[in-house]
């Protein structure tokens, strides 16, 4: 008998996947990455050269860039850590009063359009804002909004949701045994949660610690609004490129570069923290809430909704300011839906573009999310693993960095996408890929292969089981993952803001340019619907779904 | 439909380990056999190669004349039951049950009779409709078993069917398969780890380790004369003890035990050297402390129903256990007794002192 004969030439499907991924991933991601890198190594006359990256160590005007986005995103990060984790922990171990609408407020102060904080924050507290004119008015002067102080309060507000989440859903499925274990030893209950509680969700705060850094690292819009002189490495890329534009745009390569770089160490440095300590639990009892009663009860109540509205307080003075009276530009007293009038007039197109683009990128994001999630996760091989690691790396990328990449890459031929829709999809598809495929490879994890077997074992072909059986089961795993991709999506602004023309101006980039040019108004609308489509997208995805809730 | 299975020389490696090592077994039609052994020693390596999921690296294996080595596993038609059941959660008990017939395209009338009719036969009739959410693990069971007997297998396959039920409804479900089994006369590959189970439901078992066959034969014989120290280890209880063949006629042996005791057995070996004896529990004689025998002290009994337990510490430090049957017994003892033990001749087994090879002539034996 031959020895060899297992080796055979069938056509399989998944390898056959697996290489188109591959191909769409080095075409659309891989190159534009390459192409960045290259042209951060050449100077304006297109000649090899280090003297890019000599400049940005050299030169104050970008390391003092590059210190700023360290030193805001650290203190936020740490800011909002303060703050999330005592509110996740009242939340989840204590009788808050109506916790579903809690959960329900912080989950919209999340999803808050991109810069809507700054730009409420001005409205708010800012030279000619509501609050500072009032207090001006008594003989109160506030210290200014703008610049360091403005981006960390921004920051800290804009992702404190983002870390509660995580560490309330940690808590919650932490199993009762280990605090009970812990207190029948003889702790007191503040070494309790000191020796126990706190060390087994340490990685997920640092998890989401981590997510909560890369985020505000890429935000381009709220310091660009609000920091004025204070300049981070985002503003710094797109400021770059616009005045570089015409040239090769090296040097805004080279940011890009470096601040991809810097992403990465953060992303090493939480996993080499994360991987010494990761602890899998099954729990088999929630933890006991714990029932305060009278002003103890109020206060912790009180407490958290005093934190939540400070998250919310954006989107209220946005859906406030959009009803207000305009003329041209300026607010006058009294109500109108002026503002809601002009941006279906004027503004439409873009409303129209944010939905049509994110439907495209949701379906493209669903399939290969699907797919990927799959191969990743059930045939594991080399080239699989790189397809994961792939995926997984625009996490990293900054969206104006991406942007950038994209532009320098298919401005020419033979792939000419520059200025169309399809080069806005294709940002959307990358960036936001990791959250559908995320939730997809946890779902898969706990969907038996013994399903897919005995399909094939009944007669089935190995490519239509995965349709009949594996797919079916992953769909309530796949729009967990897919609705957080579908809502940073259409609020997707910093690589939009390098991408569109004024044909394939979206939601996002209206409000951006509206409030550049002092509309308050169309903003303000433009944004509520923005918030109010999030909003309506989380609510019937709880529904759909029965309360299963959203993967971060 | 049913077919006979050869596995010849057959070969499966990760790495440069060998999960199956050369395996060569002939499986007869209708026949219930199965594959035993710890866990790690491959037979359930060998069942996926046979069901297609693990590649075939040497050898061949073939249904009838057919080899199946490079058929796809869609293509074999072979039945499988799973360890987890691996019941389809998204349909219900028809669509499970259902599924393969679709697959291959028979008309609806014809699903519909062949569904309940194998329903029927598990005696599953009144869960037809329900999901498989909120089912007990023997009725997701017998609609696993139900759904891989539908598609008229040439063969089925099951994997340790029953490790996830309780120890009850395990021998329940032993039955079932057993009848159903006998019913549709349809060659089957069990594999499982519990000896009890392999000892009950098979008309023959494969003992495996590392890879190896260490013995095919029919329960009985794989009890009573195991081709080696591992097989009878694992397959029921032994106590080995050391001895040596002092005097040799042509097979006509003396073999000297600790304390002085000797029995007589006819053996194949005609030299003369230290062998292993194997004892099973029940095949020791005790006695009182005067009677002929090796010598020990009860150090536990253990009431066990029908039996009592007792582990003996011997004269010379080993320890070991014997039961002693109520209806049978004359004297009852108590730990702390000094009782006399002879290994009876006539059943126990007798091995090289590598405990590789089986040294007993069963001809002359029995």
């Amino acid at each position: 008998m031959n020895k060899n004969r297992h080796k055979s030439f069938q056509p399989d499907f998944w390898k056959i996947v697996s290489l188109v991924l591959m191909v769409i991933l080095a075409v659309f991601l891989l190159y534009p990455l390459i192409t960045i890198g290259y042209k951060s190594l050449l100077n304006t006359e297109g000649q090899f050269t280090l003297s890019n990256y000599k400049d940005f160590f050299t030169l104050k005007y970008y390391t003092s860039a590059l210190g700023h986005s360290f030193l805001v995103c650290s203190i936020a990060t740490v800011f909002a850590t303060l703050v999330s984790v005592p509110i996740a922990y009242l939340s989840s171990r204590y009788n808050v009063a109506c916790k579903k609408l809690l959960n329900m407020v912080i989950i919209l102060s999340m999803i808050s359009p991109p810069f809507i904080g700054a730009y409420s924050w001005i409205l708010l507290f800012g030279r000619s804002g509501v609050v500072t004119s009032f207090l001006q008015k008594i003989g109160i002067n506030m210290p200014s909004i703008y610049g360091f102080g403005g981006i960390i309060l921004v920051f800290t507000v804009k992702f404190f949701p983002m870390i509660y989440l995580y560490v309330s859903g940690a808590l919650g499925s932490m199993d009762a045994s280990l605090e009970e274990a812990a207190e029948n030893l003889g702790m007191s209950k503040i070494r309790r949660i000191m020796t126990v509680t706190f060390p087994l969700i340490l990685p997920t705060i640092s998890a989401a610690m981590l997510m909560a850094f890369m985020a505000a690292l890429a935000d381009f819009g709220t310091p660009m609004l609000i920091g004025e002189g204070y300049k981070v490495l985002p503003v710094l890329i797109y400021q770059q490129y616009l005045s570089e534009t015409g040239g090769d745009a090296t040097m805004a390569s080279t940011l890009s570069v470096i601040i991809i770089l810097c992403a990465l160490l953060v992303l090493m440095l939480q996993k080499f923290i994360v991987n010494r300590r990761n602890y899998t639990m099954s729990m088999l009892r929630p933890p006991a809430v714990v029932c305060l009663k009278g002003w103890k009860r109020f206060l912790a109540t009180a407490v958290c909704y005093l934190v939540a509205f400070i998250g919310i307080l954006p989107q209220l003075t946005v859906l406030f300011t959009s009803f207000l009276k305009t003329s041209g530009p300026l607010f006058v007293k009294g109500f109108s839906l002026d503002s809601y009038r002009s941006i279906i007039s004027k503004l439409g197109s873009s409303i129209t573009h944010t939905f049509a683009y994110s439907t495209v990128a949701i379906v493209i994001m669903i399939a290969a999310g699907l797919l990927i999630a799959y191969l990743s996760v059930r045939k594991k091989n080399k080239l699989n693993t790189v397809l994961d690691v792939l995926v997984m790396f625009p996490y990293v990328i900054p969206g104006a960095v991406l942007g950038i990449a994209l532009l320098l890459t298919f401005n020419k031929k033979p792939i000419y996408l520059t200025g169309t829709w399809f080069i806005l999809v294709l940002a959307y598809v990358i960036r936001k890929l990791p959250y559908t495929v995320r939730s997809s490879s946890a779902i898969l994890y706990q969907i038996d292969p013994a399903i897919e077997e005995a399909s094939i074992n009944l007669g089935v072909s190995p490519a239509k089981t995965f349709f009949k059986t594996t797919a079916v089961l992953m769909i309530p795993g796949v729009f967990s993952g897919a609705i957080m991709s579908w809502i940073t999506t259409i609020n997707e602004l910093s690589s939009s803001v390098m991408l569109y023309t004024s044909k394939t101006a979206t939601i996002s980039v209206s409000v951006y340019t509206e409030v550049i040019r002092g509309h308050f108004g169309t903003a303000a609308a433009l944004a509520v619907i923005l918030s109010i489509t999030s909003a309506l997208s989380v609510l019937l995805f709880t529904k759909l779904s029965g309360g299963r809730s959203i993967t971060l | 439909m049913s077919r006979d299975v050869h596995i010849t020389d057959a070969v499966k490696t990760y790495g440069d380990f060998n999960a199956v090592d050369h395996v060569t077994i002939d499986i007869q039609t209708g026949e219930l056999f199965t594959l035993l052994g710890p866990s790690g020693c491959g037979k359930t390596t060998l069942l996926r190669m046979i069901a297609g999921f693990n590649s075939i690296e040497g050898g061949t294996i073939s249904f009838g004349e057919n080899v199946i080595n490079d058929i796809p596993a869609h293509k074999r038609n072979i039945g499988m039951v799973f360890q987890n059941y691996a019941i389809f959660p998204h349909m219900s008990v028809y669509d499970n049950v259902a599924y393969g017939l679709k697959a291959r395209k028979l008309k609806k009338t014809e699903i519909e009779e062949r569904v309940t009719e194998a329903l029927a036969m598990v005696q599953i009739e009144n869960l037809r409709d329900r999901q498989p959410a909120n089912m007990s693990g023997g009725q997701q069971q017998r609609v696993a078993l139900a759904r891989a007997i539908v598609i008229h297998p040439d063969i089925l396959l099951m994997d340790e069917p029953l490790s996830n039920l309780d120890a009850k409804l395990r021998v329940q479900m032993r039955t079932t398969i057993k009848k159903v089994q006998k019913k549709l006369g349809i060659t089957t590959i069990y594999v499982t780890h519990d000896q009890e189970e392999a000892l009950a439901i098979s008309d023959r078992i494969a003992v495996m380790k590392s890879g190896k066959i260490q013995q095919i034969g029919k329960p009985k014989e794989i009890y009573t004369r195991p081709s080696n120290e591992f097989v009878a280890n694992f397959i029921g209880i032994s106590n080995i003890l050391q001895g040596e063949i002092k005097e040799n006629h042509q097979g006509d042996a003396q073999i000297f035990l600790t304390g002085g005791v000797s029995i007589h057995m006819k053996l194949k070996e005609t030299g003369q050297k230290p062998v292993k004896i194997s004892v099973r529990p029940e095949e020791f004689r005790i006695g009182d402390s005067t009677s002929p025998g090796i010598q020990g002290k009860i150090i536990l009994k253990t009431f066990l129903g029908d039996y009592i337990s007792y582990e003996i510490e011997l004269m010379n430090g080993q320890s070991v256990e014997v039961n002693q049957y109520l209806k049978e017994t004359a004297r009852e003892y108590e730990a702390g007794d000094t009782v006399s033990l002879y290994p009876m001749e006539s059943k126990i087994n007798v091995y090289d002192i590598d405990g590789e090879e089986a040294l007993v002539d069963e001809q002359k034996s029995s």
